[in-house]
């Protein structure tokens, strides 16, 4: 592919903003590359903001600031599968008229796919298949940030996890992650024709 | 009322005009540009006419690129249907500050026939001119008496002295009790204005020297009951001030308010909002303010003509949007030919800002 594919990303907090940054530089290095004016401008804190910002996200973002794609990062907030297959048609509904959204939906929240590479790390050679998504959010964290508040320690304990990251042993793992990286080959293999 | 404010080379404020409505709303960052726009306002009430402007070179924007001030105000005539009234004012590149009159008619203005200028003219529609900014913080603590103060200050803090002076026998029916009557239509709680004696401690002494002190209470004289300052909240004072800014001897008929929400409980700010806007429509007060609160914005999701957004751009000029004009109409007629829906900003018009659809938010 000899096109940058310009990007951008709508989600409820740094923590998804940093992953997809590091996933695309780290598993797509020089395909993809951020729209700076859409990155700073456009800026949700809650889930509540994402589901209500998304229509016009999604229109702004390939009207106004010309994106190929657009991320879209949200916690399912649950491990019910139920509750999270409804809450992707609910924002796949949100975004029907625009085919280039990812959704990047976690089970429960985006600090279980940290937790998993946590285990990977801390259990390099085991091929035990362990499942962490019934671990609660707050003992999740716990476990990722050691107990740090600000934002900016937390991406660096994040960050630690996130250098050279195994891709396949994740998508192995978390169903949610497998989810979100077919969205983005599907998508470049689409683009590339 | 005022229906325009055009503005070249003041402060920040390259080339903005704003076509104003009863209340305005201005939105931005920190430091866009909106204080620079009150500012302007403020600087067309001086008594500066034909003198040296000291300050230009601070006042002008850019002083290497433009040399004219220019801020012109925009009126309905009194009496004529379909004529404007402009009040001019131009500081050139001697410092000098000139000030004129004129007319629109039909859209055409008198082109170089300025009028005999009358500062009065202008004073009338515009004085007293005071950008407010209430502090409840300040309204808690006591204040002197016998100041003779018939002006609230911008933040509110003489209300103690000013309210000592409305109930002297000259303002006590016209002002005083027209501030109780209002007080007890907004919060019906109360409808008694108290000033009571301060024992002054050591610790006031130092800070408001020897004289004589008072504070503010508040009475419902049904259950015989006065809340003092330091027990009222911050909403029920913040009302208090803006009271006594629309009911003084001299009131504004163009309020300038900044960050009517600050200090106020979220719950509050609905309430004080719309008490502003009942002085638009009750007492024909011309609202500016500003607000850095969605809980705001969201009370101007029915009227976006009302709302002006600023941003400043790299050069650090101001550039300024009406959010019906210049973001929902365009926006909406590019997403009918493209097809998709319309702009939704409408359905929770804070949280858009807020998210960053309509500008106006920090890099």
């Amino acid at each position: 592919m000899n096109q940058i594919v310009s990007y951008g990303i709508l989600c409820e907090d740094r923590a998804h903003k940093n992953f997809i940054e590091h996933y695309l530089t780290q598993c797509h290095p020089g395909v993809f590359q951020q729209n700076e004016q859409f990155g700073w401008q456009i800026k949700a804190s809650t889930a509540k903001e994402v589901e209500d910002a998304l229509p016009d996200a999604t229109r702004q973002a390939f009207t106004k600031y010309g994106l190929d794609i657009l991320f879209v990062g949200r916690d399912a907030d649950s491990s019910e599968s139920k509750q999270i297959e409804a809450l992707k048609v609910k924002l796949s509904t949100l975004c029907r008229a625009h085919a280039n959204v990812i959704l990047m939906i976690h089970v429960q929240c985006i600090e279980h796919w940290l937790l998993y590479l946590q285990w990977h790390q801390q259990n390099p050679e085991s091929t035990k298949n362990e499942p962490l998504e019934h671990i609660v959010r707050h003992e999740a964290k716990l476990k990722i940030y050691g107990g740090k508040l600000r934002v900016e320690k937390q991406l660096e304990k994040a960050n630690e996890l996130l250098a050279d990251f195994d891709l396949n042993w994740l998508e192995s793992r978390s169903g949610s992650f497998k989810h979100f990286h077919k969205q983005v080959v599907t998508f470049l293999d689409n683009y590339s024709r | 009322m005022l229906k325009r404010v055009s503005i070249q080379n003041f402060k920040s404020l390259k080339d903005v005009t704003l076509d104003l409505q009863k209340v305005n709303l201005l939105i931005g960052p920190n430091n866009s540009g909106k204080t620079n726009f009150l500012k302007a306002l403020e600087y067309m009430d001086k008594d500066n006419t034909n003198q040296s402007e000291p300050e230009y070179e601070r006042l002008i924007f850019r002083p290497s690129e433009s040399s004219l001030i220019n801020i012109e105000l925009f009126y309905d005539h009194t009496n004529e249907y379909n004529v404007q009234v402009v009040f001019t004012c131009q500081i050139g590149s001697t410092a000098q500050i000139e000030r004129s009159r004129d007319l629109i008619q039909n859209d055409q203005r008198s082109n170089g026939t300025k009028l005999h200028y009358n500062p009065e003219d202008l004073k009338q529609r515009l004085r007293p001119i005071i950008i407010y900014k209430p502090d409840p913080n300040k309204l808690i603590q006591p204040g002197h008496v016998a100041t003779g103060e018939e002006i609230v200050n911008s933040d509110a803090s003489n209300l103690v002295g000013f309210l000592d002076r409305m109930l002297g026998n000259k303002y006590r029916k016209s002002v005083f009790n027209k501030i109780e009557t209002d007080l007890y239509t907004c919060v019906p709680e109360f409808d008694e204005i108290s000033l009571d004696d301060v024992s002054v401690t050591e610790e006031l002494r130092k800070q408001f020297g020897d004289k004589s002190l008072k504070r503010i209470g508040l009475t419902n004289s049904k259950l015989g009951v006065t809340y003092w300052a330091d027990e009222l909240s911050e909403g029920t004072l913040y009302f208090l001030a803006l009271l006594c800014i629309i009911n003084q001897p001299n009131p504004p008929k163009l309020l300038l308010l900044e960050e009517p929400e600050k200090g106020i409980h979220p719950r509050r700010i609905e309430e004080v909002i719309n008490f502003i806007f009942g002085l638009a429509d009750d007492k024909g007060i011309q609202v500016i303010m500003t607000t850095h609160s969605p809980a705001v914005v969201d009370m101007f999701k029915d009227m976006p003509e009302s709302v002006f957004i600023f941003d400043k751009d790299e050069e650090g000029a101001t550039h300024v949007k009406n959010l019906q004009l210049d973001i929902i109409e365009p926006e909406t007629a590019e997403s009918k030919k493209a097809g998709f829906d319309p702009p939704q900003y409408l359905n929770g018009l804070g949280e858009a800002w807020k998210v960053g659809f309509i500008g106006g938010v920090p890099r």
